[in-house]
C-alpha cells in the first residue's frame, strides 16, 4: 500500500490504534506523526514522584519518574501531533520549578495561538505553575487587548469582533495568593457575554486540575517540605521542559 | 416512534433526480479487462470525470475510457461501488473526508467487509489514484475498524510490514533519531 493511501487509514483511526502502529517501523512511525489527532479533552500533570496524561477520560498513563521512558515517549508524540479542544497541564510540587518560566509563557502563548486561529467560542485551557508572574506577564503581553481587568480575571480582545478570550486566575477564600502554585484559566468567551455570566466556581475547575488543592494539610506541608523534596540533579525536568516547551521547537503543541 | 440511533451521523442520500438515459462507455483496466459503466457512476472519479468532460467539450465520441494503472479485478470493484453510489451527493463525502469517525452505510460494511484485505488495500489504492473521495473514505474507515485493539505484532501482520531485521536500510539514521 502506498504510503500516501496508508495515511489516509491512519487519519481514520483512533489513538490507540496509531501508537501500536507507529511502533512497527521507522517509516510508519514518521507517517503516523505526519497526522495531527484531536482531542476534546488532555490533562498531562507531574509532582514529585509521577508522570501522567490522561485522554478524553478513556486513554490513561501514569509512570513513576523513575520509569517514566514511556510517559516522555508518548508527550513527544502527542506534542508533535495532538490537538486539543481542552487541555489542562497540571504540575504540582516545588521540583517542577524549572518548568515555571516555560509555563508562564505558556499562557500568553497559547492565548496568542487562539487569536491567530480564531478559536471556537468554550475552547478551554487550564494550566496551574510553581511561581509568580505569569498574571502580570499576561497583562504585559496583551496590554492594547484588555477590555476589563479585576484582580481574579482579564478580559481581552481576538481579532474576531465576536469573540473575547478571558483569563481567570483560581483564586479564593481557601487557595490564596500566598500560595506556591497558581492555577489558571483560559477560555475563548462570547464578546456579547457579561460579567455578571462568569463561572464564579473555582473550586471545581480547580479540583479537576488538582484534588489536593482544598487540602489545607498538604499545602502547609508542601511548604514545610519544600527542601527536602528539592532535588539537585533536576534533569528529569530538564527532559519535560524541552518536550513542551522549548522555545526554540517549532513544533508547539496545538490547540484550537 | 423513537429515531433511528445513528440517524444523525448517517450520510442522507440526495432527492432522486429525474433520471436521464444512462450513457455507457466502455473502460479498460491496465491488463486490458474491457467492462461497462455508467457515466454518472464514473463521475464520481474526479480523474475520470476531467476525461469525459476533455470529451464533451471537444464533442468527441467517448468509446473507451483506458485506466493504465487499475488492474480489471479491481477496477470491476470500483465500478460497482460506483455503480452503487451514482446518485449520492458529492458533498457528502468531502464534507467526511477529514473526518476520523464516519458512518459506513451497511451495504458498503458489507461490501468493503468480504473482501480480503490485500484486495481491499488494492481497492483503496485504486479509489486514491481515481481521486473516488467517498471510496477512500469507506475503505479506509473499514482498514482503521480492522486495525482496532490490535497489537504492534498485529499490525505489522495487518499492513504486512517486515520485521524491523528484514527492513532495508534507507539511511544511516538510527531507530531512536
Amino acid at each position: 500500500m502506498p504510503a500516501e493511501v496508508k495515511l489516509e487509514c491512519i487519519g481514520k483511526m483512533e489513538f490507540k490504534e496509531r501508537l501500536s502502529l507507529r511502533c512497527t517501523a521507522k517509516a510508519e512511525r514518521s507517517l503516523v506523526d505526519s497526522q495531527k489527532i484531536e482531542f476534546n479533552k488532555g490533562r498531562f500533570w507531574g509532582n514529585n514522584r509521577y508522570l501522567g496524561l490522561d485522554l478524553n477520560n478513556k486513554y490513561d498513563v501514569t509512570k513513576h519518574l523513575k520509569d517514566k521512558t514511556e510517559a516522555l515517549e508518548l508527550m513527544k508524540y502527542l506534542k508533535k501531533v495532538g490537538v486539543f479542544k481542552n487541555l489542562t497541564i497540571s504540575f504540582g510540587g516545588p521540583k517542577c520549578s524549572l518548568l515555571a518560566y516555560q509555563l508562564r509563557r505558556s499562557l500568553h502563548k497559547v492565548a496568542q495561538m487562539r487569536i491567530d486561529t480564531n478559536s471556537k467560542v468554550g475552547t478551554t485551557f487550564q494550566v496551574s505553575v510553581s511561581k509568580n508572574g505569569s498574571f502580570a506577564e499576561f497583562l504585559e503581553h496583551f496590554a492594547d487587548r484588555i477590555v476589563s481587568k479585576r484582580d481574579k480575571r482579564v478580559r481581552i480582545r481576538t481579532n474576531n469582533p465576536d469573540r473575547h478570550i478571558l483569563l481567570e486566575r483560581g483564586l479564593d477564600n481557601v487557595v490564596t495568593t500566598g500560595y506556591y502554585i497558581q492555577f489558571f484559566r483560559l477560555i475563548v468567551i462570547s464578546a456579547k457575554m457579561k460579567q455578571s455570566e462568569y463561572d464564579g466556581n473555582f473550586k471545581e475547575w480547580l479540583l479537576k486540575m488538582d484534588p489536593d488543592a482544598y487540602d489545607k494539610y498538604f499545602w502547609e506541608n508542601s511548604f514545610d517540605n519544600f527542601d527536602d523534596f528539592y532535588d539537585d540533579d533536576d534533569e528529569e525536568f530538564e527532559s519535560w521542559r524541552h518536550i513542551w516547551y522549548d522555545s526554540d521547537d517549532a513544533h508547539e503543541p496545538h490547540y484550537y | 416512534m423513537a429515531p433511528k440511533k445513528n440517524s444523525a451521523k448517517r450520510p442522507q442520500p440526495s432527492t432522486p433526480k429525474p433520471s436521464a438515459p444512462a450513457r455507457i462507455v466502455k473502460v479498460q483496466s491496465s491488463d486490458g479487462h474491457i467492462l461497462q459503466a455508467d457515466v454518472r457512476a464514473l463521475l464520481l472519479s474526479s480523474t475520470l470525470a476531467a476525461t469525459i468532460k476533455g470529451y464533451d467539450d471537444e464533442n468527441k465520441p467517448l468509446e473507451k475510457l483506458e485506466v493504465n494503472n487499475v488492474v480489471g479485478f479491481t477496477l470491476k470493484l470500483v465500478l460497482e461501488w460506483c455503480e452503487k453510489h451514482k446518485e449520492d451527493d458529492p458533498a457528502i463525502a468531502q464534507a467526511e473526508k477529514d473526518k476520523k469517525n464516519i458512518f459506513i452505510p451497511s451495504w458498503d460494511r458489507h461490501f468493503l467487509t468480504k473482501l480480503p484485505m490485500g484486495n481491499l488495500f488494492d481497492l483503496i489504492t485504486a479509489a486514491y489514484h481515481l481521486d473516488i473521495t467517498g471510496l477512500i473514505n469507506y475503505g479506509c474507515k473499514t482498514v482503521a475498524n480492522s486495525a482496532k485493539g490490535k497489537s504492534t505484532e498485529e499490525m505489522r501482520e495487518l499492513f504486512g510490514i517486515p520485521e524491523p531485521w528484514e527492513q532495508p536500510s534507507t539511511s544511516t539514521a538510527t531507530w531512536d533519531d
